[in-house]
């Protein structure tokens, strides 16, 4: 596999198929690679109302605005700083806000996203306008031994591309027939396993590695049963994701999906419910890990925020930019990064959303930055960007 | 069909003056067959022929095909209208709605609807070199469902601005898909105004939108190396400001169009030439020395290979121009060069996801009455109509060989050989018919070559050896069937066109 490989390096292509460009990648998370540093990114998909996750009960605006929802958004918050304060559902991350393991960025988005989610979604995972490529899988892709895992049902578009990704599933199940009971998926995994045992095709070795791996990760996670319970998919999701990374994998990269954001109506109760389950997941997600959240940065993103004023069926619709939180044992936190630019009417987008301050590829990049990333790839992760300083993270 | 045959003839006569790749070895006078489309094809020369212009083989169709002759088949497939399209009509009926009663669906069902009515017709369809042309270039002239009101239009796009088009002139199909409602939505030029003072309504927050005017530069017509510069992409959008849409159909609205002259690519548009002048720019561009290279080097590293060889692509800007971009005859001429037929070029290609998806529904004689293979294809990256990007999906072997992509293809073939892919009836007993009187050898070596013949080009005697294992390993024949023809299916042979 390794001659072949080289051997497709050097003739480059002309030669059809035989020479395509497979990559040396000689770990196929065969771990243990010990105490690699890991970003996990969980995509709040629907676009969150990033108002009411961090709320700037400070603002005069924001009650005004959100007649109606205001009063029952903060009920039961965790006061942050006198001006934020965190969802009451966000609240058990209140002993990482004073530990300063938390932090967060309180207007983040992506300049002229559009207000539709795909569009949004498309442009934030591409990691900017003209891309074919998502920005993870430029991110993994150029370099050997770098891999990464989606936790979901699918590879996000951030993902695609040719670099050695994997999806899980939530419940940490992988691999093919995952629907099949044990024996006869270990039977169909003997069976494939012998289909693309021997040979150098490309699409051989391509699957020889994507079974490998699946089954290196499949046995390495029964080794590291969760030592926290978990609700909901985000809280299995990310508990599977504070697993795979005790289990030593050296997965650099966990893209995790969160799903029911889109709060159009009823936004109150619905948030209750959402921002419970992710506050839960996400204090589990560092307590499974222990000392090892040291080695590791969670932020969150979403494709776009929601509108300043609430609308006529208790709940708000597509805005512009976002909250983030940002947490990890290098993060400098129990701080806010960047500016908040005010709710009033003159200082909101279009008269209406939260106006952008900081550019999540910013955002992304400095959390990349904590991996080990030769600086110069974050150019082609984040291409035709100027990128600027947040201070994110302690040096 | 005396068109056809007119343009065959031709086909072949400027093929056999294209310059040669020096490499080439000079052919003699009275030579044997140039290519197997002249004659003497074997089942190997039909199953290259079939995995390239088609969606894939039926079971048996190579052979079938390299006993009656390639040409008189492709000559056909080149007139679909032609051909009676029952199969093609009969897989569109269940998704139907997707054309006709948009208003009563909700916004999935109409996603859903749009894009199985694709697939279906992939899947189905008997004029199968127009259904690889329409797929190229629907992919070629991308729009996305995402995209607002293109929901609504997209299917309305395929089936008027690109099927009837995709294999005949490509200026009557660069025209319709420039005034069609999905594109002046999806590439915003229905919003482009003029700028003052050569137009009347330039309202507060309106203006000249460049959007359509680039990608119709770099991605439809000329390309990116085509000679163009950003003054032309803005000349370009003055002359289309004012293509807008109204009431889901094309308009064009003086109030919005730039009246001024104009200069594209150092071709003069002299002032007050209205909706007019869009209509030449587009028969300019369609003309353009630039346009035939682009596109025959596409078309050629869609039928031929990711880096197509130089000589096939010479051989398709010559009948490009000599047939003023009739795509049928350039599809012929790539097909009657020898550098289609080169062995190093034959599977070649890894399949994209939907190629291996319509190819693997085909190979088992599948029927689709379900939405499915959308799903399978949103799974796999491919989803119809979703591309992220107005460059359409890539049709390169790089793009699509992932090792996410690996697990899915081999779901893929467990779900079809298990005959438990929802969306897909599968008729796993008349392919592969289960033992009455034979004896269980026989019928296992009998079930291992029905097998191996679905895969076009054999099986390598390795993945038989696999195959054979599998089958004789299996307690029962019904599983000796479903892990055989998965491991067929999901097979290195399979995965390559």
């Amino acid at each position: 596999m390794t001659n072949l490989s080289r051997r497709g390096f050097l003739t480059g292509a002309g030669l059809g198929l035989a020479t395509l460009l497979v990559r040396p990648h000689l770990s196929a998370f065969a771990g243990p690679v010990a105490g690699k540093r890991t970003l996990v990114v969980v995509v709040q998909r629907g676009a969150v109302d990033g108002l009411a996750m961090v709320l700037p009960h400070g603002d005069p605006d924001f009650a005004a605005a959100r007649p109606t929802l205001a009063p029952k958004l903060v009920a039961g918050m965790a006061d942050l700083d006198g001006f934020f304060g965190l969802h009451a559902g966000l609240a058990q991350l209140m002993p990482h806000w004073a530990a300063k393991r938390l932090a967060i960025v309180p207007a983040v988005g992506l300049p002229n996203a559009s207000r539709s989610h795909f569009a949004a979604q498309d442009l934030l995972e591409q990691g900017g306008p003209d891309q074919t490529s998502g920005w993870a899988n430029r991110l993994i892709a150029p370099r050997a031994q770098a891999q990464a895992i989606a936790v979901g049902n699918t590879l996000p578009r951030s993902l695609a591309g040719t670099a050695p990704s994997l999806v899980i599933e939530e419940t940490g199940e992988i691999g093919i027939a995952r629907k099949a009971p044990p024996a006869r998926r270990r039977e169909l995994a003997a069976a494939f396993g012998d289909l693309y045992a021997a040979g150098d095709d490309p699409f051989a070795v391509t699957a020889r590695r994507a079974l490998a791996s699946a089954s290196n990760i499949e046995r390495a996670l029964a080794n590291v049963p969760s030592v926290v319970g978990a609700k909901g998919p985000i809280g299995q999701a990310l508990l599977t994701a504070a697993r795979l990374i005790r289990a030593d994998l050296g997965a650099e990269l966990i893209v995790v999906d969160s799903g029911g954001w889109d709060t159009h109506t009823n936004e109150a109760g619905r948030l209750d419910r959402e921002l419970g389950l992710l506050g839960a997941a996400i204090a589990a997600f560092a307590a499974d890990l222990g000392d090892r959240l040291g080695d590791v940065t969670l932020v969150t993103v979403s494709e776009f925020g929601r509108t300043v004023r609430e609308n006529g069926t208790g709940g708000t619709d597509h805005g512009t930019a976002n909250m983030s939180l940002v947490l990890g044992g290098t993060v400098a936190g129990g701080r806010i990064v960047g500016t908040f630019p005010g709710l009033r009417d003159d200082q909101r987008f279009e008269g209406r959303d939260l106006a952008i301050t900081t550019d999540v590829r910013d955002l992304l990049a400095e959390a990349i930055g904590t991996l080990d990333v030769p600086s110069e790839l974050l150019r082609d992760v984040f291409p035709q960007h100027e990128r600027r300083a947040l201070g994110l993270f302690s040096a | 069909m005396e068109d056809a045959a007119a343009a065959v003839g031709l086909a072949i006569a400027l093929s056999a003056c294209t310059p040669r790749d020096p490499k080439t070895p000079v052919v003699h006078a009275a030579p044997p067959p140039a290519t197997p489309l002249e004659g003497g094809a074997t089942v190997d020369d039909a199953a290259h022929l079939l995995n390239r212009l088609t969606f894939g083989p039926r079971a048996g169709q190579a052979a079938a095909l390299a006993t009656s002759g390639l040409a008189p088949w492709l000559a056909v497939q080149l007139v679909p209208e032609k051909i009676d399209d029952a199969p093609g009509r009969a897989a569109l009926a269940p998704f139907a709605d997707a054309i006709t009663m948009l208003d009563d669906l909700d916004k999935k069902e109409i996603v859903r609807s749009t894009q199985m009515s694709a697939i279906a017709r992939h899947v189905a369809s008997e004029r199968q070199v127009l259904e690889v042309l329409v797929d190229f270039w629907t992919n070629h002239f991308s729009v996305s469902l995402q995209k607002g009101a293109v929901r609504y239009l997209a299917a309305d796009f395929v089936e008027r601005a690109v099927r009837p088009f995709a294999l005949g002139s490509f200026a009557d199909l660069l025209a319709a898909t420039a005034r069609h409602p999905a594109m002046l939505v999806y590439l915003d030029n229905a919003q482009s105004v003029a700028p003052p003072p050569n137009s009347p309504q330039a309202k507060k927050g309106r203006g000249l939108n460049e959007n359509y005017a680039r990608e119709l530069l770099e991605l439809h017509t000329v390309g990116v190396g085509g000679g163009y510069s950003q003054d032309d992409v803005i000349a370009v959008a003055r002359i289309l400001s004012g293509w807008s849409v109204a009431d889901d159909e094309f308009v064009f609205r003086t109030r919005m169009h730039d009246t001024g002259a104009k200069t594209v690519m150092g071709h003069a548009f002299a002032a007050g030439g209205g909706e007019e002048e869009g209509r030449a720019l587009l028969a300019f561009l369609a003309a353009h020395p630039s346009t035939a290279e682009h596109l025959c080097r596409q078309l050629c590293a869609r039928l031929v290979a990711d880096t197509p060889p130089p000589a096939v692509v010479a051989a398709a800007v010559a009948a490009w121009r000599a047939s003023n971009g009739r795509i049928a005859d350039v599809v012929h001429a790539i097909v009657a060069s020898p550098a289609f037929w080169a062995a190093d070029v034959r599977r070649a290609k890894i399949k994209s996801p939907l190629e291996l998806v319509v190819s693997a529904v085909r190979a088992v004689d599948g029927t689709v009455d379900g939405d499915g293979l959308a799903k399978v294809l949103a799974r796999m990256g491919q989803a119809p109509l979703l591309a992220p990007a107005p460059t359409g999906y890539a049709d390169t072997t790089d793009a699509w060989l992932s090792t996410a992509g690996a697990l899915e293809r081999m779901d893929l073939a467990l779900g079809l050989a298990a005959g438990k892919l929802p969306g897909v009836r599968v008729p796993l007993d008349r392919v592969l018919p289960l033992p009455s009187r034979e004896s269980l050898p026989d019928w296992r070596a009998r079930t291992l070559d029905l097998i191996a013949a679905l895969v076009p080009g054999g099986l390598a005697p390795r993945t038989q050896q696999v195959l054979a294992t599998w089958i004789s390993r299996a307690k029962k024949p019904a599983e000796a069937r479903t892990i055989a023809l998965a491991l067929a299916l999901a097979s290195p042979e399979f995965q390559r066109q």
